[in-house]
């Protein structure tokens, strides 16, 4: 794969993740059925009752590690993208880009957490939990940053456009 | 080369070519198919949002915006977006985000309700709403859009739909009926109550519906009325608990019915009466007025209106009028009844009455006062009657008026009889007394009025008494207390009778005589005057004329009058024949002497005048009496002789026996005129006198007579216990007795008979 496609195919990635972002947290990830009481839950949703019922540090938790990371990911590798070739700030770059990969590891933390309360929450007629469209949303988006991060190689930060290099 | 290749190497400093310069634009498919994605998502997601409304409850509990759904038939039609409270705070305003496909729900004619829990004994609904929380419910029948909407404050029973037939009952107060209660007609349930609200003017109203294929039952003139949960009724069948059903005893219930010719079928939305009851609703003729003087004991909507005992109308309302002094009331019959209703009927409060007439409209103690409606004949069409309060023997005594047999009776004297006693006869009461006046001439009269099915028994012939309160009958060997009634003592009484005399009453008459007592009323209207030397035990209006010892007259009044006590009686019908001119009038005294008591009864009885009727054809009104001991020797003028013995212990008053018959008896012992003989008197029935003959032998049978004989004792033996002694007779044979004996003819008197007389056996025809 040549840097150039990995470039644009990062650039691609983060733009798709942008697109994916608004539905990811606005769609319903899951609806949890209790005692009848069908609940459709988003993410944003999901952070709002946690902070409605008081909880607010789970709520902020959440908000940061569902909400705010995700999109923090896409906008510092938009940063990155766009600092691509130039020359400034290349060591911040470089940490940065360790630092995304190092906690792409957890994003798909939500997605898995999802899948076994799915799996595990079916008891029946007093509550079921069930994923909807909005996890896939939150997923793709996580699987483009995720590959975004990957595809876009430390050695390109150090790149020089190639304008610059001619 | 070496040398090149690290300056080379070292001037290398890599240079980035491209190798692959194919098109990767293919990249950005990524993005666009995410766009397109998630544009179809929120396309879809914005195409699927109906209207929004706004729906303004009292209150609303348990609806969060963003959770509370609302339902229609039990599918999400909406999400709650916002619940807000109104400017001054009497309302929440829930906003409701309707599905795109329920988007119809905001129209006109759609309700909207909170559901909730309830549970109570008589409901247990909304239990989902336990589980999943509150929820709005709506039910449409469709209409032009709106946007705002006023939300019910209970649930709605039924789902509204179109042509639901519903219709609105009225009263004055509604019973316990709730909401959902059961409409049945004749038993079948037909509908439910559906909304029990207080209607213009304040009047309590109840919205039924009704089902659809039940709609035919409601008629323009169905009565309606509640179904008594639960009835406690203490009456003449004793104490009766009903309870109708279980579901009616919590909710209560509605039934309906129409009485006479069905009506029309009633139209959507009708307003019907709402009786208080069965029998209220039963009684749906036409409404009419009645005054009454007096009140008691009428209840609006309770006192009934029977006619022959039986209920047929209800009392309405019960309105003092302070004007007039009356209490009117208005009422209605069964519409069956209504041609009964006239200006010539009559309607009576009944109510209970202890007095000495007895006991009457007892049954009122139990079932309250009711109104008697008798219906007349010939009234005109009114819808204002007057009533009247009177008992049930006064109300009886009215109908007799008007149905029965009026009479005028003139009397004398008036003692106690009062407005109100009875006139009997033969001991029924076939009559009342119905007032005391005076006629022209000041003398009082009594109106008896006799019942009509009686009014045969009237005739010219009728005789009139009062009737005593107490009479004591002393005979011989009868003591006889006759008590009246206790009210016949206070009342007084009038009886009559005709005395066997049935003689057709022509035209009916209408005036009679009242007599003081029977006697007198027996008694024939022409007196006969009888004289007497003493007239000791003689009382006017008591002492009786008797004829074998019958009582057939009565003295009317007893007088003096030229040093002669005067007899004024009267002899009852039938007797006339007593009053021939040759009739012996006697009076009967008690005579104890050594002979024997005789006239033994008139100690008690009082002295009689015993009569005793002669032959002749000649009809008198005076007559000289006679004073005798014993009534059985005033026999009838027969065939008298006079017996002649020496002397004899024979009395006046012995028996003549012929072959043991008593066929005469001694009235008179005398001397004769020499002095040498003891005459007797002696008188044959005229019904036996043929028996004697010119050669009748006559003896003395009395006593005890002892035969001493030659081996031969005889005792012959009368009576010993007729103390007079007897005699007997004989008469010979045809051949030898001779011509029939005349009145006057002398006879000797043997002390005991030949035996020869024994063995005679005449044959003597009678001379009739």
């Amino acid at each position: 794969m040549s840097a150039r496609l990995r470039l644009q195919l990062a650039r691609a990635l983060v733009v798709t993740g942008f697109i994916l972002y608004l539905p990811a947290n606005l769609v319903p990830v899951m609806t949890i059925t209790i005692t009848g009481a069908v609940e459709p839950l988003s993410v944003m949703g999901g952070v709002r009752e946690l902070y409605k019922s008081g909880l607010v540090p789970v709520a902020g938790i959440v908000f940061l590690a569902s909400g705010v990371l995700p999109l923090v990911k896409l906008l510092v590798m938009a940063w990155m993208l766009t600092l691509h070739g130039s020359d400034r700030s290349r060591r911040s770059r470089m940490a940065m880009h360790s630092f995304l990969l190092k906690i792409g590891t957890w994003a798909m933390i939500d997605i898995f957490l999802l899948s076994i309360l799915t799996a595990v929450g079916q008891l029946g007629i007093l509550a079921s939990v069930r994923a909807e469209p909005g996890a896939l949303f939150y997923s793709a988006l996580l699987v483009c940053s995720i590959l975004a991060v990957d595809i876009y190689k430390p050695y390109m930060i150090w790149q020089d456009s190639p304008k610059k290099a001619q | 080369m070496n040398t090149e290749e690290p300056k080379k190497e070292k001037e290398d400093r890599g240079e980035i070519v491209a190798t692959h310069t194919g098109n990767i634009a293919w990249v950005w498919i990524f993005p666009i198919l995410a766009a397109m994605v998630a544009g179809w998502l929120f396309w879809k997601e914005w195409e699927s949002l109906g209207p929004k409304i706004e729906i303004t409850f009292e209150d609303a509990p348990g609806i969060q915006a963003g959770k509370t759904q609302l339902l229609y038939r039990g599918v999400k039609s909406g999400v709650v977006e916002a619940v807000e409270l109104d400017k001054d705070l009497n309302h929440v305003v829930v906003k409701v985000q309707l599905e795109g496909f329920a988007a119809d729900l905001a129209s006109k004619n759609t309700d909207f309700w909170i559901e909730r829990p309830v549970i109570s004994i008589t409901e247990l609904n909304g239990l989902e709403s336990i589980i999943q929380g509150n929820s709005i419910q709506a039910r449409t029948q469709g209409g032009p859009p709106q946007s705002q909407f006023t939300g019910l404050a209970k649930p709605p029973l039924l789902p509204l739909e179109k042509g639901a037939f519903m219709i609105r009952l009225q009263s004055q107060a509604i019973p316990l009926i709730n909401r959902g209660a059961p409409v049945y007609n004749r038993g079948i349930k037909v509908g439910v109550v559906r909304e029990k609200v207080l209607g213009e003017k304040g009047r309590p109203t109840l919205d039924l519906y009704i089902e659809k294929e039940f709609r035919s039952a409601v008629r323009t003139n169905s009565r309606f009325w509640p179904i008594e949960a639960t009835a406690l009724q203490f009456g003449q069948q004793g104490l009766k608990l009903d309870i109708a059903g279980i579901d009616a005893l919590i909710q209560g219930g509605i039934s309906f019915d129409h009485y006479g010719e069905p009506g029309a079928e009633a139209a959507s939305n009708s307003v019907f009466e709402f009786s208080a009851n069965e029998f209220d609703a039963r009684t749906c003729g036409k409404s009419f007025t009645v005054l009454f003087q007096e009140g008691r004991g009428l209840i609006a909507g309770v006192t009934k209106v029977c006619y022959l005992g039986q209920p047929i109308g209800l009392i309405d309302t019960v309105e003092v009028v302070p004007a007039s002094q009356c209490v009117k009331t208005t009422m209605r019959l069964y519409p069956e009844y209504d041609a009964l209703v006239d200006s010539s009927a009559r309607l009576s409060l009944i109510c209970p009455r202890i007095s000495l007439d007895g006991v009457t409209g007892l049954d009122t103690l139990i079932t309250g006062v009711y109104i008697d409606m008798q219906p007349g004949v010939g009234g005109q069409p009114a819808t204002e009657l007057l009533g009247r309060t009177v008992s049930d023997r006064e109300w009886q005594a009215i109908q007799d008026e008007r149905n029965g047999m009026l009479l005028t009776l003139y009397t004398k004297k008036l003692p106690t009889i009062d407005k109100g006693a009875p006139v009997l006869h033969r001991g029924l009461t076939v009559g009342t007394v119905l007032k005391k006046s005076l006629d022209a001439k000041g003398g009082p009269i009594l109106h008896v009025v006799i019942k009509p099915e009686f009014r045969n028994v009237i005739s010219a012939n009728t005789r009139f008494w009062r009737m005593p309160a107490t009479s004591i009958k002393v005979g011989s060997g009868i003591l006889q207390v006759e008590l009246e009634s206790v009210k016949a003592l206070v009342q007084g009484g009038v009886e009559f009778d005709s005395f066997g005399a049935t003689s057709k009453s022509e035209a009916p008459i209408s005036e009679f005589q009242l007599f003081d007592d029977k006697k007198t009323a027996q008694a024939e209207s022409t007196p006969i005057r009888i004289r007497f030397d003493n007239g000791r035990g003689l009382v006017g209006g008591r002492s009786e004329i008797r004829y074998l010892g019958v009582p057939v007259g009565i003295v009317e009044e007893v007088e003096t009058k030229d040093q002669h006590i005067w007899v004024v009686a009267r002899l009852n019908s039938g007797y006339e024949y007593l009053r021939t001119q040759d009739a012996v009038y006697s009076v009967v005294r008690p005579n104890i002497s050594l002979q024997g008591i005789t006239g033994l009864e008139t100690l008690v009885s009082g002295v009689y005048i015993e009569c005793t009727p002669g032959s002749s054809k000649k009809m008198a009104a005076s007559f000289v009496g006679k004073t005798t001991f014993d009534s059985e020797e005033i026999t009838p003028t027969g065939l008298t002789v006079k017996l002649k013995a020496e002397g004899s212990p024979i009395n006046p008053g012995a028996a003549i026996y012929y072959r043991g018959i008593s066929v005469g008896r001694i009235t008179e012992k005398s001397l004769s005129q020499d002095g040498r003989d003891v005459v007797l008197t002696a008188v044959i029935n005229r019904k036996y006198s043929h028996l004697i003959h010119e050669n009748t032998k006559f003896w003395d049978a009395s006593g005890l007579k002892a035969t001493l004989g030659f081996l031969k004792f005889r005792i012959q033996t009368g009576s010993v216990i007729v103390p007079d002694g007897q005699i007997c007779f004989a008469t010979p044979d045809n051949d030898s007795m001779g011509p029939a004996a005349r009145d006057g003819d002398t006879f000797p008197l043997y002390s005991e008979p030949q035996t020869d007389w024994a063995k005679w056996n005449p044959s003597i025809p009678t001379n009739e």
